[in-house]
């Protein structure tokens, strides 16, 4: 594989085609056969995997509007005259590792005379006594490409046991857009032992309460560079825009935009003044001088309580785009 | 460092394999046998469609394997009018299994001592917070029909439901699995998804294992302040036998809003459901009634105040009492709002599981339980040897082919 760095282009270490080096990335995955190929070492991995697209862009015309017809606010006939203009298939990149792991430890252990009787007592006597014990786990861990974008994909449950052999012809059908990782494979190994050593950690101190000595054995079993199928998808409803992102392999609407309808809107000005007109009524409590007694501290309880209606009221009103998300 | 184990996980969470059919998950045929054409393999599916002829085929390496019978096709009883119904059948492993669980901890507690003192002619209420200890040790014994997800994850509306249910034994007819089952359910339902294990059996008894040590765990952890022991012991009795359950997805319209519901479709009972809310204009209106007696009352509670004596202990309880339920108005208030604008109910059966949320097999079920023989890897009827495909990209290979020429992958022998 050769890396063009100046001209930003690397040639693919399985079919020699070349490609664009997208900025940040680690791997470039070659857009004729598929083949990953990492830029910092120069290897092109075998186990390059993808979950299927079993949504089609026109599913999701009736999809989106469905998840959004019962959040409050959106238009009745959102549904009927919501136009969808661009859906963008991005294979989104992950790194997915299957860890057996052992550990061998040996520590100090808490226990407590279960012969003690069953009374209640203000104290009760804890002892330690050295204790050994070994844990043995089969573990996948699964690293998403990037660091700080795409942050509503980060935490998504991916079923990775629906994973298929990555095929290139299959994405280019679809009109899917490759997303490659920018965290390298070294990278993601190392947080992702981290996360398995983390786990056995947290079962050794279910058992003691000081380590005195550990021995991990962490090996792994599979790898694989993993690309998930999501939908960005942007629609009008007149002059409104909007976006969703669509899980592709399982049709679940991650986030969706939505429009307020003027009857929305309308309400919440019918708010705002009630709102205002409930304040002005306070300050002339807290002046007093109008009234024969004092009010002064209803007064001040509804000038707090509806100084909050007036800004959810001012926020319902002046809001034309919401977010949904599940 | 040398280590003796003594006091391991294995012997806390002991677990013995019961099969010896190693991974036969792995081993696909993948030839149409209508048309001979080489079908790709779907980790995803049980059922794999031929690209020539449109032959749906469907078969199942694990032995035992059993389908939950879903119910006819016809829309549950419910609000709105049914928009689709998507059936789905669910990969569970079931392991009869003796288990015994020895936890040791303690509890904590903590309780108020009140009392009336007299000092300087005046009375005086003192109370002291009292925290108190005692040994805690759950035990447990007894043989259990454990059923856990043959997956790792599944995603779909109600997953958690049916997991927590399956684990109960949420009833439904099992029938052994039989491949024109399975295609006589996706032909009269064109949407039918039939999950495939993750798992082989080996692994699965493992996990087993695992799913009963987790519980157990949880549930000592809900009886004691501190767990200092967990220590189970899962004998696997039966060899895992695979149970697929229906799901059944559906969305209705009502009021022109279109909510998802979750159902077993092989007892028919419901598991999940989004539901509208009603009278939004009601809860409004409570709302805003709850906003404005709340200054009223504040004001109300503070005349009576200054209206008795200033140290009157009467004058104290009904400011207090007046500002309590002018708070509650106000809190009150804002939980029907944020009700108000929420786009569904949840209706949920539960997802919750405990160590004795799994079934308890009978004392006679368990007496007639046979002594497990160690199964030989299953061979083809006609002798010869199980066709081989290449589990990354299901190219066919040679009998001792040991790369696949098509994507290079490593075969591991088998």
């Amino acid at each position: 594989m050769a890396v063009e760095r100046q001209s930003k282009k690397i040639t693919c270490g399985y079919c020699q085609a070349e490609n664009n080096i997208p900025p940040f990335a680690s791997v470039v995955t070659c857009d004729s056969c598929g083949t990953p190929n990492e830029l910092q070492t120069g290897k092109t991995f075998q186990n390059h995997h993808m979950l299927n697209v079993y949504f089609s862009g026109s599913e999701l015309t009736e999809l989106v509007p469905q998840y959004l017809s019962k959040y409050v606010g959106v238009p009745s006939d959102f549904a009927d005259k919501a136009v969808f203009k661009d859906f963008e298939l991005r294979m989104m990149p992950f790194w997915m590792f299957q860890f057996h792991g052992h550990t061998d430890y040996q520590g100090i252990g808490k226990y407590v005379n279960p012969n003690q009787g069953s009374h209640w007592s203000r104290n009760i006597s804890i002892l330690t006594r050295p204790e050994r014990g070994s844990i043995d786990l089969d573990q996948t861990c699964l690293i998403f490409g990037y660091k700080e974008q795409h942050r509503e994909i980060r935490d998504e449950k991916i079923p990775v046991g629906s994973k298929d052999a990555f095929d290139i012809n299959a994405v280019n059908r679809e009109g899917g857009q490759i997303y490659d990782t920018e965290i390298g494979y070294n990278e993601a190994y190392a947080i992702a032992e981290a996360q398995v050593k983390n786990r056995h950690n947290q079962l050794i101190f279910r058992e003691i309460s000081k380590l005195k000595g550990i021995k991990q054995d962490i090996d792994l079993k599979e790898v694989s560079y993993l690309h998930v199928p999501f939908y960005r998808v942007k629609y009008n409803y007149g002059n409104w825009e909007g976006e969703a992102l669509v899980d592709a392999a399982r049709g679940k609407v991650l986030r969706a935009e939505y429009p307020i309808s003027r009857a929305h809107r309308f309400w919440g000005l019918v708010s705002v003044i009630f709102a205002i007109a409930l304040i002005a009524f306070a300050i002339i409590l807290i002046i007093q001088g109008l009234l024969p007694f004092d009010w002064r501290i209803a007064g001040y309880v509804s000038a707090v309580v509806f100084g909050g209606l007036l800004i959810f009221g001012l926020k319902e009103t002046l809001t034309k785009k919401k977010v949904a998300a599940e | 460092m040398g280590f003796k184990p003594i006091l391991n996980y294995k012997t806390k969470l002991s677990v013995k394999a019961m099969s010896e059919q190693g991974d036969s998950i792995l081993v696909k045929t993948l030839r149409c046998p209508s048309c001979g054409a080489p079908m790709r393999p779907s980790a995803e599916s049980l059922l794999v469609i031929c690209n020539f002829c449109g032959e749906i085929v469907a078969e199942s390496h694990i032995s035992p394997h059993a389908i939950v019978k879903p119910l006819p096709m016809t829309p549950p009883e419910g609000p709105g009018q049914v928009r689709s119904m998507e059936l789905i059948l669910v990969p569970f492993f079931e392991v009869k299994a003796d288990v015994s669980v020895d936890a040791l901890g303690y509890q904590r507690r903590e309780r108020t001592e009140t009392k009336t003192v007299r000092r300087g002619g005046k009375t005086y209420t003192e109370s002291k917070t009292i925290v108190e200890y005692r040994p805690r040790r759950v035990q447990h014994k007894g043989s259990h029909n454990v059923r856990f997800l043959a997956r790792q994850e599944v995603t779909m509306f109600g997953s958690g439901e049916l997991v927590s249910s399956v684990a109960r034994t949420i009833g439904g007819e099992p029938i052994p699995f039989s491949p024109e089952f399975i295609k006589g359910l996706a032909s009269r339902d064109q949407t039918l998804v039939a999950l495939s294990p993750e798992w082989g059996q080996d692994e699965a008894s493992k996990k087993a294992g695992e799913v009963i040590y987790e519980s157990a765990y949880s549930h000592a952890k809900s009886q004691m302040h501190e767990v200092f022991d967990t220590k189970v012991n899962f004998r696997p009795l039966t060899q895992p036998k695979l149970v697929h359950e229906p799901l059944l997805l559906i969305r209705r319209r009502i009021q022109g809003r279109l909510y998802r519901a979750a159902y077993h479709w092989g007892s028919g009972q419901l598991l999940r459901e989004e539901q509208p809310i009603k009278n939004r204009g009601l809860m409004m209106f409570f709302a805003l009634l709850g906003f404005l007696l709340a200054p009223i009352l504040t004001q109300i509670g503070y005349n009576q105040y200054i209206a008795f004596e200033p140290s009157s202990e009467n004058a104290i309880w009904w400011l207090i009492a007046l500002g309590v339920v002018a708070l509650a108005g106000v809190i009150v208030g804002i939980i029907l709002l944020v009700r108000v604008y929420k786009p569904h109910k949840i209706h949920s059966s539960g997802s919750g599981l405990s160590l004795f949320a799994f079934e308890r097999l009978a004392p006679t079920a368990r007496a007639a339980i046979p002594k497990h023989q160690p199964q030989q890897p299953r061979q083809p009827a006609s002798g010869k040897p199980v066709a081989r495909f290449c589990p990354k990209c299901g190219d066919p290979l040679e009998q001792n082919q040991k790369f696949c020429e098509k994507c290079g992958q490593v075969m591991d022998g088998r």
